[in-house]
């Protein structure tokens, strides 16, 4: 169990003096795999050395396993050393002057009292094992691949049985094919040992396939927080929507007075969408729209419109092919909305179409200008 | 084999003290921001400090502010004549040595000179011969009474006189400026490795005549850094004190340098701290301003440096029908450097100084050799310079890893100032510096042991141990640091394990330039000396005084042979490993 309370980080000397991190609170329970998730500069690596102790945050509470490790009121830190974790850095940080064994056997070396050397043996050899990789155990680092040295970190990090198991992006520096199986694998082993994980990525993909809970970061501040699902299909900001949904962000307003079931009218660029809005959205309020590509169906160009609500007329232009779907944009007006058409239907571009939005699968934000 | 140096760095720091107190690095660091703050200040506080006593003050003790010994020191003519002179052997020394090192320099990095490997081989060798050692050299070639040269010119020509005197300013200026080729050459072909060769191919391309091309686009690219050598050279010229001493000194061309030393250890009567000081502090106030006009320019060379692309080669000029003339000049250059090694051999193998001659061949024995070494003075001053020179160097390196590992990763004020503090040497006249340690420890027991050496020589070569450290630390990826100390390294540990090993070849590197330097260093050791601190360099100078030629030649030849063995294996050794690193 990880507690963070009110952590709050200003970096000496920066220019403006913003805090890279402010009153970030969270709960992290034993053994779950829990993911920072943010763009790049947002201070998700600020929040991790907070945690493993390289940096001193300004004021708030970390506490492991229910101990302190940190607090602005008391003044307590305990150094880095002594708070028994394991991270995997960005950049893997292999010490290159060592061999894969010793780079692995150096958090039990640190240990006191001293572990036996047969036993660090053993439970180095254990560790290169988790990762399939005894059988380099005598190669000098620096002759090891990308994904090599990736799982040597993860080797050194899980070694000493640390209480918490902190990932810096560890995936970001693979090259696209490699970082799809060292997600799985990745995740297969921290759930197998059953260890606390806090995963620090910008990638949303990565976020939604490994984690249990994600907490999305913005300047410094938990944005959101929840399951996968729930942010996937809830955003609760233009942001989340924007970075974790990666949907069509349409402009509207609202001009209708929501009915019982809290049903009204959005009037947006392309036409009027009814739909159900949250509570404290009112009649002329200023929205966004988010429309995932799993809102839109794609119909044919004659299907009838007239008198139907939240259907459109529009011309499908810019298609690209990726594989098991074709990504077209839907053009109405001077609006676009990216759009997922099927593979296997051969059309003429441009393309005159219906499409539907899906009502119940949009999600209505506040906006503010 | 690396692996056994890396035992040895490794060995550097005790185990068990890493487990000793939580926040070790800011209780060390602490620590050694105090030493540094009291090495280097102290001395410079007494001075000005001193200075600023009535004249003729008996006590160096602080007794008010009186500007009488700086009155003393502006008061015409002699000032004025020291000043000039100082001016003069500055500009000329600085003149020959950018004449000839960016001449050399031009010839091995931008022209297919086929003696190209012989060039940077003998410069990098020089590193081991002493300055004063090449004057002793000058002096057995160009005396007056028996000087090798004059004695052939006198012969050739039938001459009466001898035509020409080491003891004259332009002897000192020629000297002083040979012997600041090497590392003109060195500074100077940074200057043009640094310059982006496609801004001139660009000139050539749209029409630009060679002539012009020179002129309009690469002058003005290399002037800002060339002009950054000049100045700190002249740095070095101004506080350049050996030479002046051994050749100044007998030819009555009195610098600043030298007169302060004159001042100090009572040449003429008895010793005027006084008005040393105050001619050290204008020394000071002099170096200062030419460190700040270096910067400055330095900088301005940053901003037309371009980073140049991978794998990106210069188009070196063919030098054509020129390799022959070029061949000759720079086989003369070898010559003139080596004459006054060659001079010093000589006169090292003859039972007493005898000009060169075919007759004089069947003269040669060891005789000096076994003289020198048997003489308890040399014994004890060869123990000595042991032990100045190991503890000099790993004293300074070891502040230098702590100072750096300050400035480069802890962001606090703490780190800022203690690299102030270690750079502050830089621009501190060495002779100022030595006067100023003087001072200090004058009635302090330490005063005449070797340890006021080694003080002052650590404290002198901290700067460079710093700025070679910092630099290597600066490549060094803080994550690789931080994965120690996650998994559990105290920072002791991180340092003696990752750190350490990890910049090991720039710790060799600096370790070795540093006991090379505090090996050759005349200055300190000369100002400081007693009867029970003397180092090999002044026992030189001794043996030379006394005199007795050939000892003391035979001494130079066993200390430039020392020297050599030191330089040259490390010289190889790292131009293989920047080579290996550069190939990966
Ligand atoms: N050592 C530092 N000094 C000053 N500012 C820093 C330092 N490290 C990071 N920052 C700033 O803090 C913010 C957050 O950085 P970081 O935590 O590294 O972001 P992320 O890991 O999410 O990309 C950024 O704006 C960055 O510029
Ligand atoms: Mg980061």
């Amino acid at each position: 169990m990880l507690v963070l309370r009110h952590l709050t980080k200003t970096y000496h000397g920066a220019r403006p003096v913003v805090p890279s991190v402010r009153d970030v609170s969270l709960e992290i329970p034993r053994g779950s795999f829990f993911t920072l998730l943010g763009p790049s500069g947002c201070g998700k690596t600020t929040i991790l050395h907070c945690i493993a102790g390289l940096e001193t945050p300004d004021s708030g509470d970390i506490e492991i396993d229910g101990v302190a490790v940190f607090s602005g009121a008391s003044g307590c830190n305990e150094p880095p050393h002594r708070r028994r974790l394991g991270m995997v850095f960005q950049s893997y940080a292999i010490w290159p002057h060592m061999s894969v064994f010793d780079n692995v056997a150096f958090p039990l070396q640190q240990q006191r009292p001293r572990l036996a050397a047969r036993d660090i043996k053993a439970r180095v050899m254990t560790a290169l094992s988790l990762v399939r990789l005894e059988a380099v155990a005598d190669k000098l680092a620096p002759f090891l691949s990308g994904g090599q040295q990736q799982r040597v970190a993860l080797a050194r990090a899980l070694v000493h049985e640390p209480r918490l198991l902190l990932l810096d992006e560890p995936l970001s520096n693979l090259d696209a094919k490699l970082r799809e199986e060292m997600r799985v694998e990745l995740g297969r082993l921290v759930r197998q040992l059953g260890i606390t994980t806090i995963f620090v990525t910008h990638d949303q993909a990565e976020a939604l396939t490994m984690s249990d809970r994600i907490a999305l970061i913005d300047a410094g501040r938990v944005v959101q927080q929840g399951a996968p699902h729930d942010i996937y299909y809830r955003p609760n900001s233009t942001f989340a929507a924007r970075f974790v949904c990666g949907g069509n962000i349409v402009p509207g307003t609202v001009v209708s007075a929501p009915d019982m079931q809290r049903q009204a009218e959005i009037d947006t660029p392309f036409g009027r969408v009814a739909c159900a809005l949250p509570t404290g959205i009112n009649a002329g309020d200023d929205v966004n729209l988010v429309v995932r590509p799993d809102s839109l169906r794609v119909c044919n160009g004659d299907a009838p419109v007239d008198g139907r609500p939240n259907f459109f007329h529009v011309d499908i232009s810019d298609v690209s092919f990726m594989g098991d779907f074709i990504e077209g944009i839907a053009l109405s007006g001077s609006t676009a909305l990216r759009v997922r058409l099927d593979p296997h239907v051969q059309v003429q571009m441009p393309h005159a179409a219906v499409v539907e939005v899906i009502a119940q699968r949009c999600v209505v934000l506040p906006r503010k200008e | 084999m690396r692996h056994a140096l890396f035992a040895a760095a490794a060995a550097m720091v005790p185990t068990r003290l890493a487990r000793l107190f939580p926040g070790e690095e800011r209780i060390i660091g602490s620590v050694v921001f105090v030493a540094v703050l009291f090495l280097v200040s102290g001395p410079l506080l007494i001075l000005i400090s001193t200075s600023l006593n009535p004249t003729g003050a008996a006590s160096i003790l602080p007794s008010g502010l009186d500007i009488s010994n700086y009155v003393r020191a502006f008061s015409p003519p002699d000032t004025l004549y020291l000043l000039g002179n100082t001016a003069i052997y500055t500009l000329g020394s600085v003149f020959i040595a950018l004449l000839i090192g960016s001449s050399l320099a031009w010839l091995t990095e931008r022209t297919d000179f086929r003696l190209q490997v012989a060039v940077r081989l003998m410069i990098f060798a020089w590193m081991a011969v002493p300055p004063f050692v090449s004057a002793l050299g000058w002096i057995q070639l160009l005396n007056p009474g028996n000087g090798a040269i004059n004695v052939l010119l006198r012969t050739v020509f039938d001459l009466q006189a001898s035509p020409l005197s080491v003891y004259s300013l332009p002897a000192m200026i020629l000297i002083t400026g040979l012997s600041m080729t090497p590392t003109t050459f060195i500074m100077i072909s940074g200057v043009f490795s640094n310059m982006d060769h496609r801004l001139e191919s660009a000139a050539h391309v749209h029409g630009g005549a060679r002539l012009a091309t020179f002129r309009r686009i690469t002058l003005p690219l290399l002037a800002p850094g060339l002009l950054a050598v000049a100045i700190f050279q002249s740095m070095t010229v101004i506080q350049t004190f050996d030479i002046p001493f051994a050749i100044g000194l007998t030819a009555r061309v009195p610098v600043m340098s030298t007169r302060i030393y004159a001042l100090a250890t009572a040449v003429e009567g008895k010793p005027e701290y006084g008005l040393a000081s105050a001619y050290g502090v204008v020394l000071l106030v002099i170096a200062i301003i030419l460190i700040g006009l270096y910067l400055r320019f330095t900088r301005i060379g940053e901003r037309f440096r371009v980073v140049t692309g991978k794998g990106f080669r210069p188009v070196r000029q063919k030098l054509g029908a020129a390799q022959i003339p070029a061949t000759v000049l720079v086989v003369a250059y070898f010559v003139v450097m080596l004459l006054p090694l060659a001079i010093l051999l000589w006169s090292s193998l003859l039972p007493y100084y005898q000009t060169p001659s075919i007759g004089a061949l069947s003269h040669l024995t060891l005789q000096s050799y076994r003289n020198t070494i048997a003489q308890p003075m040399i014994i004890r001053a060869l123990g000595n310079t042991i032990i100045l020179v190991l503890s000099v160097a790993t004293i300074a390196m070891a502040l230098s890893v702590v100072v750096s590992w300050m400035a480069v990763r802890s962001r606090g004020t703490l780190g800022k100032a203690v690299t102030a503090l270690t750079f502050a040497p830089i621009a501190i006249p060495q002779i100022v510096f030595a006067f100023a340690i003087l001072l200090l420890y004058l009635y302090s027991p330490l005063y005449g042991t070797l340890l006021v050496i080694i003080i002052a020589h650590v404290t002198i070569f901290m700067a460079f141990g710093t700025r070679m450290v910092s630099s290597a630390m600066l490549q060094l990826h803080q994550e690789l640091e931080n994965a120690a100390t996650v998994s559990g390294a105290s920072w002791l540990v991180s340092m003696r394990r990752v750190v350490l090993p990890l910049i090991f070849p720039q710790l060799l590197n600096g370790w070795l330039w540093i006991a090379t330097h505090s090996a050759r260093d005349l200055t300190v050791p000369i100002l400081l000396m007693t009867s029970g601190n003397v180092v090999l360099a002044s026992a030189l100078w001794t043996i030379w005084e006394y005199p007795d030629i050939p000892g003391a030649s035979a001494l130079a030849v066993m200390m430039v042979v020392g020297l050599m063995l030191l330089v040259v294996p490390l010289q190889i050794w790292s131009a293989r490993y920047s080579n290996r690193s550069a190939g990966n």
